[in-house]
């Protein structure tokens, strides 16, 4: 579930396709930052992990989380609404990756406090570009909180 | 009757109401107009029928009362006939007697035959020069004798005697009050014969009760529902009941020497009350009642049906409706779905091109091209069907639009594939427009883009853009240079999925002009092709035109 310990970066990726998931630790891997990607596979586990509940008691605080809006059980928006209702878990920067491109979907996952919205491009080339992009800019542009 | 054939209907209307529910209530209004319509025909025709029925009816009632009428009539005549004669007898008596001097020892005995004749005879009197000297019976009619019959002064009794005079036959007067109680019929006759110096000797006179003419008349043979009355031609009324005139009566005349009487006979209710009465006439009713019913009934019965059938109808145009919108938001669905799949399948392909190039044989890396190849046309076919599906769900944006900056951003599009073709677009100022400026892009798109796919082999595609007024609308014609349309083929081209083409040839989802055509329809307007096989096509766009003040 976690890759490299020493490395500076935590992102927690939310997403119930395992293929998706896969494409998406192969883009963050071919990323020039360093960083660790833990993959939960939906609503339910993501919220364990973020409190470190049952089998996540050891879990990293993620500096950054990816997250799909359709999953089974508990979907991103009630991650999104739950996460950002805890002042805890509040400041951690979220980016929603989606294959959504719904104004609607938009509208409201900035509306319930998300950072960010991808539509994940059909093309491959251009979902690595995203990915990387995104990794780029919340470990090397901003300035993220501690 | 017909009210309660009504009430019987609205109730089982109402019933029904509850049945049929939604769009019913409606439909059960109209059932109802319909039934009313019958309901209403058959009233009027009841009216008609009852009214022609009911005067069927009264004749037959007066054809029955006038024959009551003639034999009352013949009876009252051969009773009066029978007294009048009498007095005719005593006549002839009174002259014989008087010539022979034997009257007043015979007056009596002669008398008391005539009393004796019919009954009823109040008295028999003898009255020389005008003056009662013989009357029979004696007894409680002395206050006769002596009575100067020319000087009487009860109205109409002396003018009776002068009658007579004249007449020298029977005359009759009455029904007058006796003073011996009730009342009588006075007949007199002037004895002409046996006078002094060529005078009238005098007269003779019988006084009958009344009541005795009418019970031997028998009036009370007239049946219970019908009345009668009998007056005398000065309009004295004899018996019965006077109401009667009032009743259109039938009228019979009794023929006396001097005078005639009148008896009429009526419905005592009137007419046509006994004809309503008539027990015929409520069969009549009953009967009509039931054919009404049946009539009612048989109408109720169609008119529901056909309101079944209209209800079903809407029904299943509901459910069509319903199963189409439902299918589209399949379709939609499902092409959105199909996506993440096939963004999956077209990653891995290009995830393994790429980490395998250099490492796979050629044949290999062809597959891994197919798929790729493959998986992008499915997701511009999807991209295409979502398109086409969404159109009618996406909202207009009805704000005025210079069709030129649309164009502009097309070709910004199509940039790289007019480039490659090697095509040429020229365009001509376009107007401003009420459209949306992402459908009228997108049109544009699908027209150029065709122009350039469909551009001739042996020339240079050329495009024209240009614009012109047609009645009521703006047309912007996009003209190409290319293969053309066999006619045959150019009402097929706007179908979904219809290509004239092998995807080798010339790629392509076969959704372009179908969604075009949606889009320009959305917008009002209607979308037009004319072409030459191997000298090009025109494409026409008509838009609405709107006269933008001060914008153009």
């Amino acid at each position: 579930m976690t890759q490299d310990d020493s490395a500076p970066f935590d992102i927690l990726l939310v997403e119930d396709d395992p293929a998706d998931a896969g494409l998406a630790k192969r883009a963050l891997r071919e990323g020039r930052i360093l960083c660790r990607v833990s993959h939960v596979r939906d609503g339910v586990e993501a919220m364990d992990f973020l409190r470190r509940k049952d089998q996540f008691a050891g879990a990293p605080r993620p500096d950054l989380i990816l997250l799909d809006l359709n999953m089974p059980r508990m979907d991103g928006r009630a991650v999104l609404q739950e996460l950002k209702a805890d002042s805890d878990l509040k400041t951690i920067p979220v980016v929603i990756l989606t294959t959504s491109d719904v104004d609607r979907d938009v509208n409201a996952s900035y509306l319930l406090g998300a950072n960010s919205f991808i539509t994940k491009p059909m093309d491959m080339d251009a979902f690595f570009d995203a990915i990387k992009s995104v990794e780029e800019y919340w470990f090397r542009v901003v300035r993220l909180p501690r | 009757m017909i009210a309660v054939a009504v009430r019987w209907f609205l109730e089982t209307a109402a019933a029904r109401k509850f049945r049929v529910m939604g769009s019913g209530v409606r439909r059960v209004g109209a059932v109802i107009a319909a039934q009313a319509a019958v309901t209403a025909l058959l009233l009027v025709a009841y009216l008609w029928v009852s009214n022609v029925y009911a005067r069927f009816l009264v004749a037959e009632h007066r054809t029955a009362a006038a024959l009551t009428a003639a034999s009352l009539a013949s009876s009252l005549t051969s009773a009066l006939n029978e007294r009048l004669a009498l007095v005719r007898g005593l006549t002839t008596f009174v002259e014989v007697g008087s010539e022979s001097g034997q009257l007043p020892r015979e007056f009596p005995r002669f008398a008391e035959g005539l009393r004796r004749a019919v009954p009823g005879v109040r008295n028999i009197s003898a009255a020389p020069d005008f003056i009662v000297r013989y009357v029979h019976p004696l007894e409680g009619n002395e206050k006769v004798l002596g009575n100067n019959l020319l000087q009487d002064p009860r109205p109409g009794f002396a003018e009776t005697v002068q009658r007579a005079i004249v007449s020298l036959d029977v005359t009759m007067h009455g029904p007058v009050t006796l003073i011996q109680g009730g009342q009588g019929l006075i007949a007199r006759q002037v004895v002409a014969n046996g006078g002094v110096g060529g005078r009238h000797w005098g007269a003779v006179g019988i006084v009958f009760d009344l009541r005795a003419v009418l019970d031997e008349v028998r009036f009370d043979r007239v049946p219970s529902h019908l009345g009668f009355v009998l007056r005398t031609d000065a309009g004295q009324q004899v018996a019965g009941d006077a109401a009667v005139l009032q009743r259109d009566p039938l009228a019979e005349r009794i023929i006396l020497p001097d005078s005639h009487w009148e008896l009429a006979i009526a419905a005592r209710a009137g007419w046509l009350t006994l004809a309503h009465g008539d027990q015929s006439y409520q069969a009549f009713q009953a009967a009509y009642l039931v054919l009404a019913l049946l009539i009612e009934t048989v109408a109720f019965l169609a008119f529901s049906r056909r309101q079944t059938l209209e209800s079903l109808v809407e029904r299943r145009t509901a459910e069509l409706g319903r199963a189409k919108n439902e299918m589209e938001q399949f379709a939609y669905a499902a092409a959105h779905d199909l996506q993440e799949p096939l963004r999956i399948i077209a990653s891995y392909a290009q995830l393994l091109d790429k980490q395998q190039k250099g490492r796979l044989d050629e044949e290999s890396e062809g597959f891994i091209r197919e798929i790729v190849d493959g998986a992008g046309r499915l997701k511009m076919l999807l991209r295409d069907v979502q398109l086409f599906l969404a159109e009618d769900r996406v909202p207009l944006s009805n704000t005025p639009v210079l069709a030129e900056e649309a164009l502009h951003n097309a070709l910004a599009l199509l940039k790289k594939r007019i480039a490659e073709a090697g095509a040429t677009v020229i365009a001509s100022d376009l107007p401003m427009v009420l459209a949306d400026e992402r459908r009228l892009r997108e049109i544009f798109v699908v027209l150029i883009g065709n122009a350039v796919e469909y551009r001739h082999s042996y020339r240079a595609a050329e495009i024209r853009i240009s614009h012109r007024r047609k009645e009521a609308y703006d047309v912007i014609d996009v003209r190409d240079n290319g293969i053309g349309i066999d006619p045959r083929f150019r009402d097929q081209i706007f179908e979904v999925f219809r290509r004239l083409h092998g995807r080798d040839e010339h790629p392509g989802t076969g959704m372009g002009l179908a969604i075009a055509r949606k889009m320009v329809e959305r917008l009002g307007g209607r979308i037009t092709v004319d072409s030459t096989p191997g000298v090009g096509s025109v494409f026409s766009v008509y838009l609405p035109h709107h006269p933008f003040r001060g914008l153009s």
